[in-house]
């Protein structure tokens, strides 16, 4: 059965898949984990290019941190998404430093026209350096910002004045709702951006769940994709409590069938 | 944000508030959700201490290491070393030299490893 769910690529994962061959549709290289692999392990890499498409998602662009941009970073990325062929770069819609010191976590930004500027001119220079449009994910927030732009106004803004594209997380947009009353499907209903790509993934279900992609999309999560529709790939995220590659693969078989 | 605030202004106070502090329900979301980042990072880096200390144990001494020490660069990955200096000085360690000499051992391995590699595959 052909697959119509990519996954976001693991490294215990590469050697299964360029021994199976699974008829993934897209994989979504993690930039971070690749920037300093070994010239094998790149080559590994290079041999799965050959049977899928790659999409390379980044987690340090942060752009829109008020510390100065990393114009180094971004040289790294593109000379890695031009070894490998690899036209669709997404990082996330936050920031994560402030005077040097880095959190682990995405922080949202604030909701205001001085973030929006901020992130404007940012993204201006990130695809400078790029040459490509760069998509931005929407987070998973936690917490209340200051300002009153609607999410996807944001991201739509973003879109018309800078080209910027969408890469849209239906599971953040449901951690996000749970956590803030802010209704996914409002999101999608006022949303005009161009989406890159698209990802799923699943949450303990608790009452204030953290976005851990613990396990396979939730029943909400695939409404949601049925309602996008996209044209664009989409990913599975599952980072933690990660099955072996084969027990993935019947997990992806299933929920495609019983959301066909 | 309050009006004498600008973006800088609000993420200083956010990062100091809600992602350094240590806090239970809500406030404290942004500081658990560092510790599950750096337990991910570290327990695929030190999958023998992680063993031998126990996931909990694990887990308490990430936090704790967590509340004194962020890290400074973008990928996150030079929590390693820290972390290993951290747990070494712990006073857990003087009552279980097994423990201790495991420590010394993965800090022992590291140092090769930065003689090794160059800098920048060393901060893995």
């Amino acid at each position: 059965m052909a697959l119509h769910l990519g996954i976001s690529l693991r490294r215990e994962w590469v050697d299964p898949i360029l021994e199976h061959q699974p008829p993934l549709p897209a994989l979504e290289v993690i930039f971070e984990q690749w920037v300093f692999a070994s010239e094998p392990a790149l080559r590994k890499l290079e041999r799965l290019r050959a049977h899928h498409p790659l999409l390379l998602h980044c987690l340090s662009m942060n752009i829109g941190s008020s510390d100065p941009l990393d114009l180094d970073y971004f040289q790294r990325v593109r000379a890695f998404a031009d070894r490998f062929s690899i036209e669709v770069i997404s990082d996330h819609l936050s920031w994560r430093s402030i005077e040097g010191v880095w959190s682990l976590s995405l922080l949202p930004l604030p909701r205001t026209e001085e973030a929006l500027l901020h992130v404007l001119g940012r993204v201006d220079a990130a695809q400078s350096v790029l040459r490509r449009a760069l998509a931005l994910e929407n987070v998973s927030q936690y917490l209340p910002v200051p300002g009153d732009i609607p999410l996807a106004e944001m991201f739509n803004q973003l879109h018309r004045r800078s080209g910027a594209l969408l890469h849209l997380d239906l599971n953040n947009l449901l951690v996000t709702e749970r956590w803030l009353g802010e209704a996914a499907d409002h999101f999608l209903d006022t949303l005009s951006a161009d989406i890159a790509c698209v990802h799923v993934a699943g949450h303990e279900e608790v009452s204030l769940p953290l976005d851990d992609h613990s396990r396979m999309p939730s029943t909400d999560c695939m409404r949601l994709l049925a309602r996008v529709n996209p044209s664009a790939p989409v990913i599975l995220e599952w980072d933690r409590e990660r099955p072996p590659f084969p027990e993935l693969l019947t997990a992806i078989s299933a929920v495609e069938v019983e959301h066909a | 944000m309050p009006e004498h605030e600008d973006l800088a202004d609000w993420q200083r106070r956010f990062f100091s508030e809600r992602v350094q502090k240590p806090a239970s329900g809500a406030e404290g979301v942004y500081f658990r959700e560092q510790v599950y980042g750096a337990l991910d990072v570290l327990s695929e880096a030190l999958p023998d201490l992680l063993n031998a200390l126990g996931e909990r144990n694990f887990r308490f001494f990430v936090r704790e290491f967590l509340s004194h020490c962020q890290p400074r660069d973008a990928l996150g990955t030079t929590l390693v070393e820290p972390f290993l200096w951290f747990v070494s000085d712990r006073p857990e360690l003087s009552a279980d030299p097994g423990l201790a000499d495991l420590v010394g051992v993965a800090i022992e391995a590291l140092r090769q490893a930065k003689e090794r590699e160059p800098p920048e595959t060393a901060k893995l």
